[in-house]
């Protein structure tokens, strides 16, 4: 256990390396001077020169990568061109935010696509198991800002019960605040979410339910129901726990359309709008920070995948 | 590959080369009798179809199809709902809905056609390569893919759509920069599983070339895979394309793409509700018609599990 650990820390690595060249690399090659983020139009060609120096962007490209990776490492991604403020302060204070709508997608998710999986599986062809492969199709299809506007247009406009723009609001300060403001984009991702995880629990309890022991159990007089909840279901939750991390690791970088729907104060608007302003001091560490956290949620779920079926380990 | 010609070896069930070998004086012929039983079986492709090509078709003649110039402004009727005169409604400067509707849907489909056109060829040619070369440079390939895959595919099209500016052309190559990886994995994954087949070491025996086995032999095999994943990556391209429009990095105002409608519709949805409705519905369709197709596709040629949900719910 403890070999494959360190092998697949040891392998994150060359990934993270990989990817702070290739983000440092997409960043500088944006057509267009950062400097003139800082001083505006206006500014003469000695003042910009100067905030250059000063900024350090006259060095080598080669340079200015290792500087940044250096500073990355003592915690320093660095000043928003904008703002001013430190980058990781920026990420700091959108985090929360974004983390309550993944704990609150992955719920809404979750509660539906599971049940919903399980029941399709368990009733192959029967009326259940189509209306379920709709909604499953019909969650991957629509586009998140069209179950954001038709949301806000039936809950926010015609009804007039939730906002028509959320706010974060944090669960334990304002419960029913936090559920109002946060229902929104975690229902319009939770439906995408759910959809994914449906589908995927359905093909591997398919895939479980034909198994000999499931036969045998059948064979030995075992209930229908404790046979596809209990044994089958314990198997097929394996596969179904990479799923559920990869979207929960997703999530976790910011969702930018449906946080800007909502406008919706995540990770995902604090780089639409370091984008859209030009800011690549707060692109370059927010990005590098969605990267982080996405390779190690999908090492924690490496991990506890091998810790619940021990076959991987030795392997 | 980019509009699947679905009569190639539709009906045609998972033997292992579906796709040639039809006699050919009435290939035609055939085609089109077991794409007539195919569309029997898949009846909801069918629709799917029929519901691309009206689509398709009034995209490409929209100057006549549609029923105003979808620039002409009529103050005296702004956002009004559905009428005989304006099926859609109208827009804050009293445009038709449809006629931008319509417009929109050459920005949508050009955006998917051009993005699996150019992303297929040279993520297939590139994951033919990785997979027929082993070794350096075919693990570089994939390597760099990797790292492509690691990142999520709307916050990638965001940062190239906005390193390149705004406009249609920059919004088309981000999303068809992302859409290369799953076919480069896609073809390499079919070029591993076929290249130790008899039938193709027995080519090889007979003293074929490299290149005559890469695409006479051994592409082939791969090719209905990559047009299943042709499907999805259009779908996530014609997705990726609005959300890019919906955030203002796509084509800009007045062009009428389907996103960007969605986006004004959204202030407006307190005087009418048809403003952002219509292209989102519009929208939607066009994405389950494509996925509808690709997995009767998938069903008909077999093949693995397929990922429509990377790159998307962002």
């Amino acid at each position: 256990m403890l070999r494959y650990l360190g092998f697949r820390i040891l392998q994150l690595v060359p990934i993270l390396a990989l990817a702070s060249v290739g983000i440092f690399l997409m960043i500088h090659l944006v057509p267009g001077d950062p400097v003139l983020t800082v001083t505006g139009l206006e500014a003469s060609a000695e003042q910009m020169a100067r905030v250059r120096h000063e900024m350090g962007f006259d060095r080598s490209l080669f340079v200015q990568y290792f500087d940044w990776v250096g500073r990355v490492f003592s915690g320093d991604l660095g000043n928003s061109l904008v703002s001013q403020k430190p980058t990781t302060e920026l990420i700091a204070d959108r985090m929360p935010a974004t983390f309550q709508l993944t704990i609150a997608t992955m719920i809404i998710g979750l509660s539906i696509g599971i049940p919903m999986g399980l029941l399709s599986a368990s009733r192959q062809r029967s009326w259940i198991d189509k209306a379920a492969a709709t909604y499953s199709s019909f969650s991957l299809a629509v586009p998140t800002f069209v179950v954001g506007i038709v949301f806000i247009l039936v809950f926010g406009v015609k009804l007039g019960w939730l906002p028509t723009a959320s706010n974060y609001i944090p669960v334990w300060e304002d419960p029913g605040g936090a559920l109002k403001s946060t229902i929104g984009p975690a229902f319009t991702l939770g439906f995408f979410v759910s959809g994914v995880i449906a589908r995927f629990v359905r093909a591997s309890m398919i895939e479980v339910l034909g198994l000999d022991y499931i036969r045998t159990g059948r064979a030995k007089g075992v209930g229908e129901a404790k046979l596809v909840y209990k044994h089958a279901f314990r198997a097929a939750s394996l596969p179904t726990l990479t799923v559920v991390g990869i979207q929960f690791g997703t999530f976790l970088g910011g969702s930018l359309v449906t946080e800007s729907v909502f406008n919706y104060p995540g990770i995902g608007r604090l780089i639409l709008s370091a984008i859209l302003n030009r800011d690549f001091v707060v692109v370059q560490g927010a990005v590098l920070v969605v990267v982080i956290i996405f390779t190690l949620v999908t090492l924690v779920t490496d991990i506890l995948y091998s810790l619940l079926n021990p076959k991987i380990r030795s392997g | 590959m980019t509009s699947p010609d679905e009569t190639e070896g539709g009906g045609v069930s998972s033997t292992k080369q579906p796709l040639m070998y039809a006699p050919r004086a009435n290939k035609f012929k055939v085609g089109l009798r077991n794409f007539g039983q195919w569309a029997a079986s898949e009846k909801a492709a069918a629709v799917a179809i029929g519901f691309l090509v009206i689509l398709s078709l009034s995209a490409i003649a929209a100057p006549i199809v549609a029923p105003y110039d979808p620039l002409q402004q009529d103050l005296g009727s702004i956002l009004n709902g559905p009428s005989w005169s304006h099926p859609f409604g109208t827009d804050e400067l009293g445009r038709d809905l449809l006629s931008r509707v319509i417009f929109g849907g050459r920005i949508s489909l050009a955006t998917g056609a051009i993005a699996v056109a150019i992303a297929g060829s040279v993520g297939a040619l590139a994951g033919l390569a990785a997979g027929y070369v082993e070794g350096f440079p075919g693990a570089l390939i994939m390597r760099f893919m990797d790292f492509m895959l690691a990142v999520p595919g709307i916050l990638l099209a965001i940062t190239i759509a906005a390193v390149l500016g705004r406009g249609f052309w920059p919004a088309t190559i981000a999303v068809t920069v992302i859409s290369v990886p799953a076919f480069a994995r896609l073809a390499r994954a079919s070029v591993l599983s076929t290249k130790e087949e008899e039938f193709v070491q027995s080519t090889r025996s007979a003293g074929a070339g490299h290149t005559y086995l890469m695409f006479r032999t051994i592409f082939p095999n791969a090719l209905s895979p990559l047009i299943v994943q042709a499907s999805v990556a259009a779908a996530t391209a014609v997705l990726l394309e609005a959300a890019l429009s919906f955030l203002g990095l796509g084509t800009q105002p007045p062009s009428p793409s389907w996103g960007m409608s969605l986006a004004l519709g959204k202030s407006y949805l307190n005087q009418s509700v048809w403003y952002a409705l219509m292209p989102g519905v519009v929208l939607t369709a066009t994405v389950l018609s494509i996925d509808t197709i690709g997995r009767a596709l998938q069903r008909t040629w077999g093949g693995s599990a397929l990922d429509s949900a990377a790159g998307r719910g962002a």
